[in-house]
C-alpha cells in the first residue's frame, strides 16, 4: 500500500489547547451523548461538519428506516395477518375478493391457517403421515445427544447446560408431540428410546465421549434404519467379505502386538487395528440395515409369507386402491386366473388374519411383506422439508471430514505429487458452485456404476456435497494445520513415533480442537447451501416453501411471503443459533490459548 | 547404556537391505505413496477419458451446434447475442448465459462491496441507531441461506406489483416495476459519442501525465501538486465543450435529415416526449414502411408513409416501434425548421411501455434498449438476494479488519492532532486492508459461485439455460457440465487474479 498524501502535513502542535471543562457524561442523558450524539456533534472545522452533519442524517434516516420496517414486518405478521379461515373452505381465507375468496384487493398480510396447513410439509416433505413418528424420533435422539455434546463442549455454568438440554429436548419432544400424532401409538418405542436417554446422559454412565461415540456411531444407523425402513438388500457375500476382513485385520494387529510380524507388524499393526474396526463397524451397519436382518427377525417371529400370498396381495391392492375389503371367493378366481395358481386354505387363512389390509400391501415398491418388522420403506423421493435439509447438511459435513482431513495433510505433504493432486482437487471445488459438484455426481455416477444401475438420487447428491464440502473443509483444517506448533510434530519425530501415530496423538488433536468454530461455521454454511438442492427439483426446507408458494388451491398473493417467512424463521434459528455457538467455542479456545 | 546400544547396533543392521528398512526410509516410502497417488490420479485420468471418448457419456461436442429451443427471459445477455429461441444454435445459448452470468457476478460483487463498506463503517460508529442497524442487518442476512433471500425477493418485488393498481409500481416517476422487471430510463448518445470518448481518454491521458510530473517534481523539489483537482478540473470544463460541440452536431444532423428524407408537402416535427412516430391527422392511415436507420444524431427509423390523406402532421418521436393508434388527433402546432442546437444526449420516456400499452411491432431485440432498461426480475432478485448477503459478510470482514488494529495506533494518531480522514487513510486503511482483502477476495469468489443459484428465480444464467438443454436431450451433459465448471472457474479465478497486486497484500 502506497500512502498517499495530498500535502506535506506536520501533526505536531506548537500551540497549547486553553483548557476544557472535563468531558464528564454521566447517567442516560450522557450514555445517550457517548453513544449517539457525540458521533454528530464536531462543528470544529468544515469537513468535520459536513461528516456531523452526514451522521445525523443517515441516523435520522436509519431510525425512520428502523420503525418503518418493524412497522411494515408488524402489520405483515401480526396486524394485517389472518389467524383463521372460513368454515366453508380454508382455502379462501387469503384469496381476493375477485377471485372468490374473503380478502379485498391489495390487503397484504401473513396467513397463518395456509401456514398450518403446509407446516408438515415444511418440517418432512412428503413422508407418509402415519410414519412421521419415525421422523420425530430421529429429531428427539439427535436433539437430546446434541444438546448433552453442546452442554459440555461449552464450559459454561452447570445450570445453563442442564438448561440447554432442557431446551433441546423440549424442542424435540414438542416438535414429534404437536406434528406426530404417532406419537403415544408407540409408547413402548418412546419408553425403550427415553429410558436408554437417561441412562446415557446420567454423568457417571456417560461421559461426553459415550454420548459423542453414540452420535457419531449409533445414531446415524438408528436414524437410517428408522428413516429408510432399513430392509435394503444386501448381498450376503458382502457381509461375510467385511466380517472375514475384520477378522484378518484385527488378528493381524494382534499378532502385530505381540511382536509376531516383526518390524513391517510395527509399522503397519496400527493401520490394521484402524480399518479392522472400521470394517467391522461398516459390516455391522451393513448388517442391521440390510434384509438379512428383517428376515432373521421374521424368522424368530415364525411369520413368514410365500410368495404367492405376496403376489396375492399385491395383485390385491393394485385392484382395490381402498384396500379396507377382502376379496371375495369370485375376486380370488381372477387371481387363479391370472397367476394359474390357487391359495392353499391355510394361506388364505393367514391374509385372512392379515386383513389383506395392512400398509405393506400399499407396497407395490416394498422388497417383500413382513410381518414383525414394524417399519414399512420410505424412498428417499418421498424425503423433503427441514428433514432433509438436515439429513444432507449432517451427513455432508460428518462424511467429508475425513476426506477433508486427507486433503489437508496432502495439501502440506513434502511429497509434490500428493501435494499437487490435493491442491489441484482443492482449489478446483474452491471456486466453483456447489450446484456443478452435484451434477458432477448425477452426471457421473450412472457413467461409473454401468447404465443400469439403480442409485438412490439422494445419495448421489450426497456424494456430490460431500465431494465438494472436503475442500472446504481441508481449507479450514489446513489453517489448523498451520497454527498448531511445530515444535509438537518434532518432538514426536525425536521420540522416533511414526507419522500416522504422530498425526493421530500429535498434530490432529490440537489442530482440529483449534478449527472446531471454522467447522462449525462450515456446517451453518452447509445447512444453508444443502437448499440448492431445489435446483435440481428436490424439496429441502426452502423447496417445499417454495412448493408451498406456488399452490394455486390457496391461489393468494401472501402465500409466498407467509412461506417464506416461516422458512426464513427456521433457518435464522438453526443458524444464528450455530454462529453463536461456534463463537462461544472459539472464544474459549483463545482463552485457553492466550492465558 | 547396553539396551541402547543393542538398538542402535540392530538399527545399523536393518538398514541394509531389509523390506522393513525400506519401508522406514522416508525416499523409498514417499516414493511409494506418490507412485499410489499418480497411479489413482492416472486411473482416475483415464476413466474419464473413456467416457468422454464414449457414446453414452454424452461428451460429444456435435450438439453444440443443433438449434436451441430454450426460450430465455429478456436480458443482457440475449440481447448481446441476439438469440431467438428456434433459430439459434446452442453454442449460442451458451453465450447468452456466459454474459447473463457474468453480469449478474460483477453488479453484485460492486453492490456488495458498497454496501459492505457502508455497514463496516456504521457498525464502528459510536452512535447506536447505525451500529445497532448495520448488527441487525449482518446478524439477519448472514444466517440466512443466499437463496432464500433470492427467492424471497423475487416474491415480494412481484406481489408488490401484482398489489399495486394496474399491475404496475410507480417509483418516484424514475422507474416503473412490474411482473417483468424494473423499468428504468437510460440515456442515449444522438451525436458526439466519439468527441466524447476522445475527451474522456484526453483527460485520462492529462491525468497520468500531471501525476507523473507530480511525483517527479515532488521528489526533486518536495513541493506538492493538486494534480487530481486540476484534472477533474479539466475533465469536467472538457465534457462540457464536447457536450456543446456535441449538441451543434446533433442539430446539424437533424437538419440534413429534414432536408434529405422528406416529402416536402408533409410537416414533420421531432418531439423526444412523443412515445412513437405519430400522426395528427383525422385520417386513417393504411400503409406505413419502416425504412431503416437514420445516421447518427437523426431519429432512428425514417418512415415513408402511403395512403394518407389529410395528414397535417407527423411527429417523430424516440421509439421505432409502428405507431399504435393512428386516428384521431387534433392537428397541432407545425415546426419546420431544424435548432441550432439540439441536447445530444437524450433520456428516453421515463417509464417505458408496460402490461397495459400495446406491444410494438416490430418488438425490440431483448428489450434492454430502446425503451431505457430493462432489468428482468430475476436479474433484480437474484442481484439483490447476492448483494445483501455478500454485503453482509463484507461489512463484518471491514469491522473485523478495523478492530484487529492495535488501539494504540489510532490512539497515537488521535494524540497526533490526525483528524478523521487523515487517520482512516494514513493509519487505518494501510493496515487493515491487508487484513481485509483475502477474507473480501474470498467472498467475491462465493458471489460468482452464488451467481449460479440465479437460475431458481428465472433468470437465464448459465445453470438454468443448461439444465433446460439437459433435460432436453441427454446428449453432451458432459460436455455441459465440463463447460459450466470452466466459466465458474475461470469468473472465480479472474476475481483473483485482477484483486491481487491491487492491494499490497
Amino acid at each position: 500500500m502506497r500512502l498517499r498524501s495530498p500535502r506535506a502535513r506536520s501533526y505536531v502542535r506548537d500551540t497549547l489547547i486553553p483548557p476544557q471543562p472535563a468531558p464528564v457524561h454521566v447517567g442516560p442523558i450522557g450514555w445517550l451523548w457517548r453513544n449517539l450524539f457525540a458521533s454528530m456533534a464536531d462543528f470544529s472545522s468544515r469537513r468535520a461538519t459536513a461528516w456531523s452533519v452526514l451522521i445525523g442524517v443517515a441516523t435520522l434516516l436509519a431510525l425512520w428506516f428502523c420503525v418503518a420496517q418493524i412497522a411494515n414486518f408488524l402489520g405483515f405478521a401480526l396486524i394485517d395477518a389472518v389467524w383463521h379461515g372460513p368454515k366453508d373452505g380454508q382455502v379462501k381465507a387469503c384469496r381476493p375478493t375477485t377471485q372468490g375468496g374473503i380478502q379485498e384487493a391489495g390487503w397484504f398480510g401473513a396467513c397463518y391457517p395456509f401456514l398450518a396447513e403446509k407446516w408438515r410439509q415444511l418440517i418432512y416433505g412428503f413422508y407418509p403421515e402415519n410414519e412421521l413418528w419415525r421422523v420425530n424420533q430421529v429429531f428427539l435422539i439427535g436433539g437430546l445427544g446434541s444438546g448433552w455434546l453442546v452442554a459440555h463442549a461449552v464450559p459454561v455454568r452447570r445450570l445453563w447446560g442442564i438448561g440447554v438440554i432442557f431446551v433441546a429436548a423440549g424442542l424435540g419432544l414438542s416438535i414429534s408431540t404437536i406434528f406426530g400424532e404417532g406419537l403415544l401409538d408407540r409408547v413402548g418405542v418412546q419408553i425403550l428410546l427415553l429410558i436408554g436417554f437417561v441412562w446415557l446422559i446420567l454423568p457417571e454412565n456417560a461421559p461426553r465421549r459415550g454420548v459423542g461415540l453414540f452420535m457419531l456411531t449409533a445414531y446415524p444407523l438408528i436414524s437410517f434404519i428408522l428413516l429408510t425402513g432399513g430392509d435394503i438388500e444386501v448381498a450376503p457375500k458382502l457381509l461375510l467379505a467385511g466380517a472375514m476382513a475384520a477378522g484378518v485385520l484385527l488378528s493381524a494387529s494382534l499378532a502385530a502386538e505381540r511382536g509376531l510380524l516383526g518390524e513391517v507388524g510395527d509399522l503397519l499393526g496400527e493401520a490394521a487395528r484402524t480399518l479392522g474396526w472400521v470394517s467391522i463397524a461398516a459390516t455391522a451397519l451393513l448388517f442391521f440395515a440390510s434384509d438379512i436382518f428383517v428376515d432373521l427377525i421374521e424368522a424368530a417371529g415364525g411369520v413368514a409369507l410365500t410368495d404367492k400370498q405376496i403376489a396375492a396381495l399385491k395383485w390385491w391392492s393394485e385392484i382395490r386402491s381402498d384396500t379396507d375389503a377382502a376379496p371375495t371367493i369370485a375376486d380370488l378366481d381372477g387371481f387363479q386366473r391370472a397367476f394359474g395358481a390357487a391359495l392353499s386354505t391355510q394361506e388364505l387363512a393367514q391374509l385372512r388374519a392379515l386383513q389383506w389390509e395392512r400398509p405393506f400391501i400399499d407396497a407395490t415398491t416394498a422388497p417383500g411383506t413382513r410381518e414383525l418388522w414394524p417399519l414399512p420403506p420410505v424412498e428417499t423421493s418421498a424425503w423433503g422439508g427441514l428433514m432433509l435439509t438436515l439429513i444432507l447438511a449432517v451427513a455432508g459435513a460428518l462424511l467429508s471430514l475425513p476426506l477433508g482431513v486427507l486433503l489437508a495433510l496432502g495439501g502440506r505433504s513434502r511429497l509434490p505429487a500428493v501435494r499437487s493432486v490435493s491442491r489441484a482437487y482443492i482449489s478446483l471445488w474452491r471456486g466453483a458452485p456447489m450446484i456443478s459438484a452435484i451434477l458432477a455426481a448425477l452426471i457421473m455416477a450412472p457413467l461409473f456404476f454401468g447404465a443400469g444401475a439403480e442409485l438412490d438420487r439422494l445419495a448421489l447428491v450426497l456424494l456430490g456435497l460431500v465431494l465438494f464440502n472436503a475442500a472446504h473443509q481441508a481449507q479450514i483444517i489446513r489453517g489448523g494445520l498451520d497454527a498448531a506448533p511445530k515444535g509438537q510434530a518434532e518432538a514426536a519425530a525425536a521420540l522416533r513415533m511414526p507419522y500416522g501415530r504422530t498425526l493421530r496423538l500429535i498434530v490432529l488433536p490440537q489442530a482440529l480442537a483449534t478449527v472446531i468454530p471454522g467447522l462449525i461455521n462450515n456446517f451453518v454454511g452447509l445447512f444453508k447451501d444443502a437448499t440448492i438442492v431445489l435446483l435440481l427439483g428436490m424439496s429441502g426446507l426452502l423447496g417445499a416453501a417454495k412448493h408451498a408458494a406456488t399452490d394455486l388451491d390457496w391461489g393468494s398473493q401472501v402465500q409466498a411471503a407467509s412461506a417464506y417467512m416461516a422458512a426464513s424463521a427456521i433457518f435464522f434459528l438453526f443458524c444464528f443459533g450455530l454462529t453463536r455457538y461456534a463463537s462461544a467455542v472459539d472464544r474459549e479456545i483463545r482463552r485457553g490459548r492466550n492465558r | 547404556m547396553a539396551a541402547d546400544h543393542r538398538t542402535l547396533v540392530k538399527d545399523a543392521e536393518m538398514s541394509a537391505n531389509s523390506l522393513a528398512a525400506r519401508l522406514y526410509d522416508p525416499r523409498w516410502r514417499g516414493a511409494f505413496i506418490q507412485a499410489i497417488v499418480i497411479l489413482l490420479a492416472a486411473i482416475a485420468a483415464l476413466w474419464l477419458l473413456g467416457a468422454a471418448l464414449s457414446e453414452e457419456g454424452g461428451f460429444g461436442l456435435g450438439f453444440l451446434f443443433e438449434t436451441s429451443r430454450v426460450k430465455i427471459e429478456p436480458g443482457l445477455g440475449g440481447y448481446v447475442v441476439g438469440y431467438v429461441a428456434g433459430q439459434s444454435k446452442l453454442y449460442q445459448l451458451f453465450f447468452v448465459g456466459l454474459i447473463n452470468a457474468v453480469s449478474l457476478a460483477v453488479a453484485a460483487i460492486i453492490a456488495a462491496t458498497l454496501l459492505g463498506a457502508i455497514v463496516g463503517v456504521f457498525r464502528l460508529l459510536p452512535n447506536f441507531v447505525l451500529s445497532g442497524l448495520a448488527a441487525i442487518y449482518v446478524e439477519l442476512f448472514r444466517n440466512l441461506p443466499v437463496l432464500l433471500l433470492m427467492l424471497t425477493s423475487y416474491a415480494l418485488m412481484s406481489a408488490w406489483a401484482a398489489t399495486s393498481s394496474n399491475g404496475t409500481v410507480d417509483l418516484l416517476g424514475l422507474a416503473r416495476l412490474d411482473g417483468s422487471g424494473l423499468h428504468m430510463p437510460f440515456p442515449e448518445i444522438l451525436a458526439g459519442g466519439s468527441t466524447l470518448l476522445l475527451m474522456l481518454t484526453a483527460s485520462f491521458v492529462l491525468w497520468r501525465a500531471l501525476r507523473w510530473w507530480k511525483r517527479k517534481r515532488k521528489d526533486r523539489t518536495g513541493e506538492g501538486f493538486a494534480a487530481n483537482r486540476i484534472s477533474a478540473v479539466a475533465l469536467l470544463a472538457l465534457l462540457v465543450l464536447s457536450y456543446v460541440a456535441a449538441g451543434y452536431e446533433a442539430a446539424r444532423n437533424a437538419a440534413k435529415w429534414y432536408e434529405r428524407d422528406f416529402i416536402s408537402r408533409q410537416i414533420i416535427r421531432e418531439d423526444p416526449r412523443a412515445p412513437a412516430i405519430r400522426f395528427t391527422s383525422a385520417a386513417r392511415v393504411t400503409a406505413i414502411e419502416i425504412c431503416g436507420e437514420a445516421r447518427d444524431g437523426a431519429p432512428r427509423f425514417v418512415a415513408k408513409v402511403s395512403g394518407v390523406e389529410g395528414v397535417t402532421e407527423i411527429v417523430l418521436g424516440r421509439y421505432h416501434r409502428a405507431p399504435s393508434a393512428l386516428t384521431g388527433f387534433a392537428p397541432a402546432a407545425v415546426s419546420c425548421a431544424a435548432p441550432a442546437w439540439l441536447s445530444p444526449i437524450r433520456w428516453p420516456q421515463r417509464a417505458p411501455p408496460t402490461k397495459g400499452a400495446p406491444e410494438p411491432s416490430p418488438a425490440p431485440a431483448a428489450g434492454w434498449l430502446g425503451y431505457g432498461l430493462t432489468a428482468p426480475l430475476g436479474f433484480l432478485a437474484a442481484w439483490l438476494g447476492l448483494t445483501l448477503y455478500a454485503g453482509a459478510y463484507i461489512g463484518e470482514i471491514t469491522r473485523a479488519a478495523v478492530l484487529a488494529i492495535n488501539p494504540g495506533q489510532i490512539e497515537a494518531a488521535r494524540a497526533l492532532g490526525m483528524q478523521g480522514r487523515d487517520r482512516i487513510a494514513q493509519i487505518i486503511a494501510p493496515q487493515a486492508l491487508p487484513l481485509m482483502i483475502p477474507p473480501i477476495v474470498q467472498h467475491y469468489r462465493g458471489v460468482v459461485a452464488y451467481s449460479s443459484l440465479a437460475s431458481a428465480v428465472g433468470y437465464s444464467d448459465i445453470v438454468g439455460l443448461f439444465s433446460g438443454v439437459m433435460t432436453d436431450a441427454s446428449e453432451g451433459a458432459g460436455v455441459i457440465l465440463i463447460m459450466t465448471l470452466a466459466v465458474y472457474l475461470t469468473m472465480s479465478h479472474a476475481v483473483t487474479l485482477l484483486t491481487k497486486g491491487r492491494v499490497g497484500a
